[in-house]
C-alpha cells in the first residue's frame, strides 16, 4: 500500500495493515494520531508530565509488541485507551504508595499525613495558568474511578459506550461514575464557581 | 427546581474541563519511542541462553524445584537407613531349623507308634498278611500306593495312600528314616491312617504347614 494512501485509512485500517504486513508506517501513523489525546489523558488523570510521557512510551511500546492482541471487533481508539488508562492506573498507585511510605518514614508512629497544598489557595490565584491549576488538583483530589470516567467524558468527549469499553464497565455504571465525579469536583471548585 | 440547577451547575464543571489547555506530548516523543523500541529488540537479540533459562521470571519456581529436590533426597537418605521389613528377606536363625528338624523326628515317632498299635490290633483280629498280599495286585495313574516297613518291625504294615488322600507333605517322612513299601490297604485301614492323619494334624505342637 502507498504511504499516501495510509495517511487516509481510518485507525483500524491501518492496525489491520500493520498486524498483517508489519507495516511500520501504519504504527507511525497511529502513534501520531493518538499520542497527543492520550498525553492529555494521562495528564489529567496523574498530573505529572514526565509520568506521563512514561506511561505514554510505554502504551506505545505495548502497541508496538502485541499488534496481534488487538481484535477488529473493537475499535483501535478504545484499545489504545484502556492500555493506557490501565498503565496510567497502575503509575498512579505506585506514586501513591511511594508519596504514603516516605510520609511514613518521618512520621512517629506510622500515621498517613495529608500534604497542605499551599498552591491551590484562591487568594493567590492571579492568571489562568493558576486556575488550570487548581481544576488539575481538584482532578487529582476525585477518586481515581470517577476521576477517569469525568476526564474521558468532559475533557476527551468520548461517548458513554466508548468509556464504557475502555473501563470495562456498564453504561449506567459510567454515567453513575460521572455524576458522582463532576459533584466532588463542584465541591472542590466553590471559589471558581463565586468568581 | 433543585434538579435544573444542579445541571446548570455540571455544565459550568463540563466547560471547566471542556476549556482546559490541551496537553501535548513531547516534541521529541516518536524519536525517544523508537529508541526505545530499538534498544529493546536489542536486548531481545542480544539475550542468551543462559539469560533466558535464568530469567528473574523464573527464580521462584526454581528455587520451589530444588526445594523440594533437597526435601526429597533428605528424606530418602533417612529412609534408607531404615529397612523396610516388608522387603527385607527375614534372616534364618540355625536353631530354628534345628528345632523344625526336631518337631519332625517327633512327629515321625508318634507316627510309627500308631503305626504299631494299628498292626496289633490287626494281628488280635486274625488278620494275616496273605489276605492283605492278595489284594496287592494296584493299578497305577492317580493312586500311589506304597508298602512300609517301620523302624525294622517284622510285621509288614501296609498303608494304601491314593493321590486324593495322600498329602505331599506326607513325603517329608521318607526323611525321617522310614522305610517304604508299596501296598493296597483296605477301607477299614485306610479309615484308621485318616484318623491318624486328623489326630496329627489336631495336635497343634505338631500341626504341619498344609
Amino acid at each position: 500500500m502507498l504511504d499516501k494512501n495510509l495517511t487516509e485509512l481510518s485507525d483500524e485500517e491501518l492496525i489491520a495493515e500493520y498486524q498483517q504486513n508489519d507495516t511500520l508506517q501504519a504504527f507511525e501513523i497511529l502513534v501520531q494520531r493518538y499520542k497527543n489525546p492520550l498525553t492529555n489523558f494521562v495528564y489529567r488523570f496523574l498530573g505529572d508530565y514526565e509520568a506521563c510521557a512514561d506511561v505514554l512510551q510505554e502504551t506505545m511500546i505495548k502497541f508496538y509488541r502485541n499488534k496481534d492482541s488487538y481484535k477488529s471487533i473493537a475499535k483501535f481508539s478504545t484499545w489504545i485507551y484502556t492500555i493506557a488508562g490501565n498503565l496510567a492506573r497502575t503509575e498512579y498507585q505506585r506514586r501513591r504508595r511511594r508519596q504514603i511510605f516516605s510520609i511514613n518514614s518521618y512520621g512517629e508512629e506510622k500515621e498517613n499525613y495529608e500534604i497542605p497544598d499551599e498552591r491551590y489557595r484562591p487568594d493567590v490565584m492571579t492568571d489562568s495558568g493558576i486556575k488550570d491549576k487548581i481544576i488539575q488538583n481538584a482532578l487529582l483530589k476525585v477518586s481515581t474511578a470517577y476521576r477517569e470516567a469525568v476526564i474521558l467524558r468532559d475533557i476527551q468527549e468520548l461517548s458513554y459506550e466508548e468509556i464504557a469499553e475502555i473501563m470495562g464497565i456498564e453504561v449506567g455504571t459510567v454515567k453513575s461514575r460521572i455524576n458522582r465525579g463532576r459533584a466532588q469536583l463542584q465541591k472542590l471548585l466553590k471559589d471558581i464557581y463565586n468568581e | 427546581m433543585p434538579r435544573l440547577k444542579d445541571d446548570n451547575e455540571f455544565e459550568k464543571i463540563k466547560r471547566l474541563l471542556k476549556d482546559l489547555p490541551k496537553v501535548n506530548a513531547p516534541s521529541n516523543f516518536e524519536n525517544e519511542l523508537s529508541k526505545r523500541i530499538n534498544q529493546g529488540e536489542q536486548t531481545k537479540e542480544n539475550e542468551s541462553w543462559f539469560d533466558k533459562v535464568f530469567s528473574p521470571k523464573l527464580v521462584p519456581s526454581a528455587a520451589l524445584a530444588v526445594t523440594a529436590v533437597i526435601i526429597l533426597f533428605l528424606l530418602k537418605g533417612n529412609v534408607s537407613d531404615v529397612e523396610d521389613p516388608f522387603q527385607v528377606m527375614p534372616k534364618l536363625r540355625e536353631e530354628q531349623n534345628l528345632k523344625q528338624d526336631q518337631l519332625r523326628t517327633g512327629s515321625d515317632k508318634i507316627i510309627a507308634e500308631e503305626t504299631n498299635s494299628l498292626s496289633k490290633r490287626e494281628k488280635s483280629n486274625g488278620r494275616t498278611s496273605n489276605e492283605s498280599e492278595s489284594r496287592n495286585n494296584f493299578h497305577d495313574g492317580d493312586s500311589n500306593i506304597i508298602e512300609a516297613s517301620l523302624f525294622g518291625n517284622t510285621s509288614i504294615e501296609r498303608i494304601s495312600v491314593t493321590a486324593s488322600n495322600y498329602l505331599p507333605d506326607q513325603a517329608i517322612i521318607v526323611s525321617g528314616g522310614l522305610n517304604y513299601k508299596v501296598v493296597r490297604v483296605g477301607g477299614e485301614e485306610r479309615k484308621m491312617i485318616e484318623m491318624l492323619r486328623e489326630k496329627i494334624n489336631s495336635t497343634p505342637k505338631y500341626r504341619r504347614n498344609n
